[in-house]
């Protein structure tokens, strides 16, 4: 009887077949691990479709570090490893894992990808845990939302606390003394985390999300930089004394470790050279305020890098109208490549003729996947996708915050961009504007997620004056000339 | 190899050609430099390979669907192709010229150098330039984003009119006729996009026949010169 990648409830129906366990309900099963004591008769029942039983062979990573998953994984036996992977050293390993023990809660609890790689070290059986059937257990299962939360702390602490470049050459001891004394603290979108002119009592360090370090407020604000996890901010009024020296506000949902400032004072008393690898940051931070405080265009393309979303993505696709000779190659190759359907929609945010058309901005937390049909969902690299259960109702397209998923009609398309044999008979036939065929429009919502089925970007791939091109946001200020 | 990188090659190449390969033409002597003559044909047959194979980006740009690489590459070969081509046509010629297929192909391959190198300086200078003019330059989607969201305020309004009377339908009529001057503004605008856009591509409706004409051409005088 084959019995890997079946859920709680065909295990129990294949058992079923067999007279000894012929009454044998599917709770019973999840009943025998001790994780879902105290949980009720009726949830239990409720997550038996999406508890499903895997098993891994030896030296078989079961969940890499950076992959967007949500699911979440209960050991049955076995061993695993937890490692992780930072700038200077490929592999660190965490710690190991056995029977009874659990990973994987991050990604269904806060959406972000994985912290850590799990690897089989012996072969491993686990149960593995959809989403909403994770999340409803934490909601409704008060003992399991204690021993999740709790975990979940203290992992999160000591796996982000080694990724850090200011921490990772510490030894273990003071990494374990030090998660002791730190707090993991969250921000909404918009918060502000440290407000200038405060005292400095604290450092932070980011462990998700994004925040902005600016002076003054609405048209006054001068962005100076943006940092995302794995940086740090607050140590210049601790290291100089005197009050903060700038606003720092949480532009995603943040989560950061925050530092008291005796502990901070310790350690870098300890271990001078962590107060010289700040001391290094702070100085090259100096020289960066110092160039944007002086130039009025650098300062505005930073804001605009921050206050459109655009410092959370890798690579964003941008269209410089300078050089764009208006041959639709990229909105036409887009239709050709999608079923007629352009996901490319030449509007959007811009920086003077830079155009950022709407693509997507892979949010941490995104608004559009709310959808009750099923229709999107996030893939492992965190490109979001709609499926073929899309009814095409728009409702993602309204709840997007950036305006990037968009309702096409093809006609209109049509009516646009023309090719030149296209545009050659009209004019020899004397006619304008085509009315378009009259046939009752097709609606399809779509998204453009860089082509991520296909083997090139085809807007890209058919530009022929390079105009339409990807940039990381540090090309982008200079790009755009700041 | 990086696209700037590789087109400065081919740019250079194409310059160096251009420079040297007819001085070292004239070095060679005059018997062998005949157009039917075996060094003669071969150039002929180089510059034809040239022209359709410069010729073939209009068939690449008319199938973007096509995985045949980047089109800027393409438009880089098309470029220097075709002005290695007019090298190639002039060094078969040996700079002689008698009426008949060949002196109208190679007025014909003169003629779209000429009109290719007006289009690039086109696409060079006015995309640059309606941007620095223009208060703020439009996509023909940002105009009708802009039209969609007016035409839906105009239909609201006017479901609105329906129910109404007196001063209150009077001042309904003046927001839809501010609504309707903004509907004119706003398909001006779009208008004046596709204006732009066409002045952009005029130049091709003299290249790209001109470009037919000269294949058929040096197809006709390739096929007399070797048949006939």
């Amino acid at each position: 009887m084959q019995l890997n990648d079946k859920s709680i409830e065909e295990l129990a129906l294949e058992l079923n077949q067999i007279p000894l366990f012929g009454d044998l309900e599917p709770r019973a099963l999840l009943r025998r691990v001790p994780f879902f004591d105290g949980v009720p008769d009726e949830a239990l029942d409720k997550i038996v479709q999406s508890v499903v039983l895997r098993t891994f062979g030896e030296g078989k990573t079961i969940c890499r570090q950076g992959e967007y998953e949500e699911t979440f994984y209960l050991m049955l036996q076995g061993k695993v490893e937890v490692s992780i992977m930072t700038q200077e050293n490929p592999h660190i390993s965490l710690a190991t894992f056995g029977k009874g023990d659990f990973f994987g809660e991050l990604g269904p609890l806060t959406g972000n990808p994985r912290t850590a790689t799990i690897t089989a070290i012996e072969r491993t059986t686990l149960l593995e845990i959809q989403r909403e059937a994770f999340l409803f257990l934490h909601k409704t299962a008060p003992a399991i939302k204690k021993k999740i939360d709790e975990v979940y702390l203290g992992r999160t602490l000591s796996t982000h606390l080694r990724r850090v470049n200011i921490f990772t050459h510490l030894p273990e001891e003071v990494l374990n003394r030090l998660r002791e004394k730190v707090e993991l603290l969250e921000f909404d979108r918009g918060e502000v985390i440290i407000r200038q002119g405060d005292a400095g009592d604290s450092l932070y360090i980011i462990r998700s999300g994004f925040v902005k370090v600016s002076v003054g407020e609405g048209e006054k604000e001068r962005v100076f930089a943006y940092l995302k996890d794995g940086n740090y901010f607050g140590e210049m009024s601790l290291l100089r004394g005197g009050p903060r020296t700038a606003n720092v506000t949480a532009v995603t949902r943040v989560e950061a470790v925050r530092i008291g400032v005796k502990v901070f004072q310790d350690i870098m008393n300890e271990f001078p050279d962590v107060r010289a690898r700040i001391e290094q940051d702070v100085a090259q931070r100096d020289e960066k305020t110092q160039e944007l405080t002086n130039d009025d265009e650098k300062a505005r393309a930073m804001k605009f890098v921050v206050n459109i979303g655009m410092a959370q993505a890798a690579k964003v696709l941008v269209i410089d109208l300078d050089k764009c000779i208006r041959c639709h190659c990229c909105v036409r190759a887009c239709a050709y490549s999608h079923d007629g359907f352009s996901h490319l929609e030449r509007r959007g945010h811009r920086f003077r003729n830079i155009l950022l058309p709407t693509t997507c901005m892979h949010c941490t937390d995104p608004e559009c996947m709310l959808c009750p049909h099923g229709g999107i969902y996030r893939d492992k690299d965190g490109e979001i996708h709609h499926t073929v259960q899309c009814i095409h109702c728009g409702a993602c397209a309204r709840r997007c915050p950036y305006g990037n998923i968009l309702v096409v009609e093809p006609e209109i398309e049509k009516r646009l961009y023309k090719g030149f044999w296209e545009r050659g008979r009209e004019i020899i036939a004397g006619r304008g504007q085509p009315e378009g065929e009259k046939e009752k429009p097709k609606r399809r919502v779509v998204k453009c997620d860089m082509c991520a089925d296909q083997t090139n970007i085809h807007c890209i791939y058919n530009c022929p004056v390079n105009a339409c091109r990807l940039i990381t946001p540090d090309e982008f200020l200079t790009f755009s000339g700041g | 190899m990086k696209y700037e990188r590789w087109s400065k090659y081919l740019a250079g190449i194409t310059a160096l050609l251009v420079m040297v390969g007819p001085i070292i033409y004239r070095v060679i002597p005059e018997g062998a430099r005949n157009p039917k003559g075996n060094l003669g044909l071969f150039m002929g047959g180089v510059a034809l390979v040239l022209i359709l194979y410069a010729g073939f980006y209009s068939v690449r740009r008319a199938r973007l669907w096509l995985r045949w690489g980047k089109i800027e590459y393409w438009l880089s070969l098309h470029t220097y192709l075709g002005i290695l081509a007019v090298l190639f046509v002039l060094l078969h010629a040996d700079w002689r010229f008698r009426p008949g297929a060949a002196t109208a192909a190679l007025v014909l391959l003169i003629l779209v150098t000429i009109s290719g190198v007006v289009g690039w300086a086109i696409y060079l200078v006015i995309p640059g330039r309606i941007s620095s003019e223009a208060e703020e330059v439009v996509t023909p989607e940002e105009t009708y984003f802009k039209l969609e969201k007016v035409q839906g305020e105009i239909d609201k309004l006017e479901r609105r009119r329906a129910k109404q009377d007196g001063d209150k339908a009077a001042e309904t009529d003046e927001e839809l006729r501010l609504l309707a001057e903004k509907i004119a503004l706003l398909e001006k605008e779009l208008k004046n996009e596709f204006r732009q856009e066409a002045a952009l591509g005029t130049w091709l409706y003299i290249h790209i026949p001109l470009s037919a004409a000269l294949i058929v051409v040096a197809c006709v005088h390739a096929f007399m010169t070797l048949y006939l």
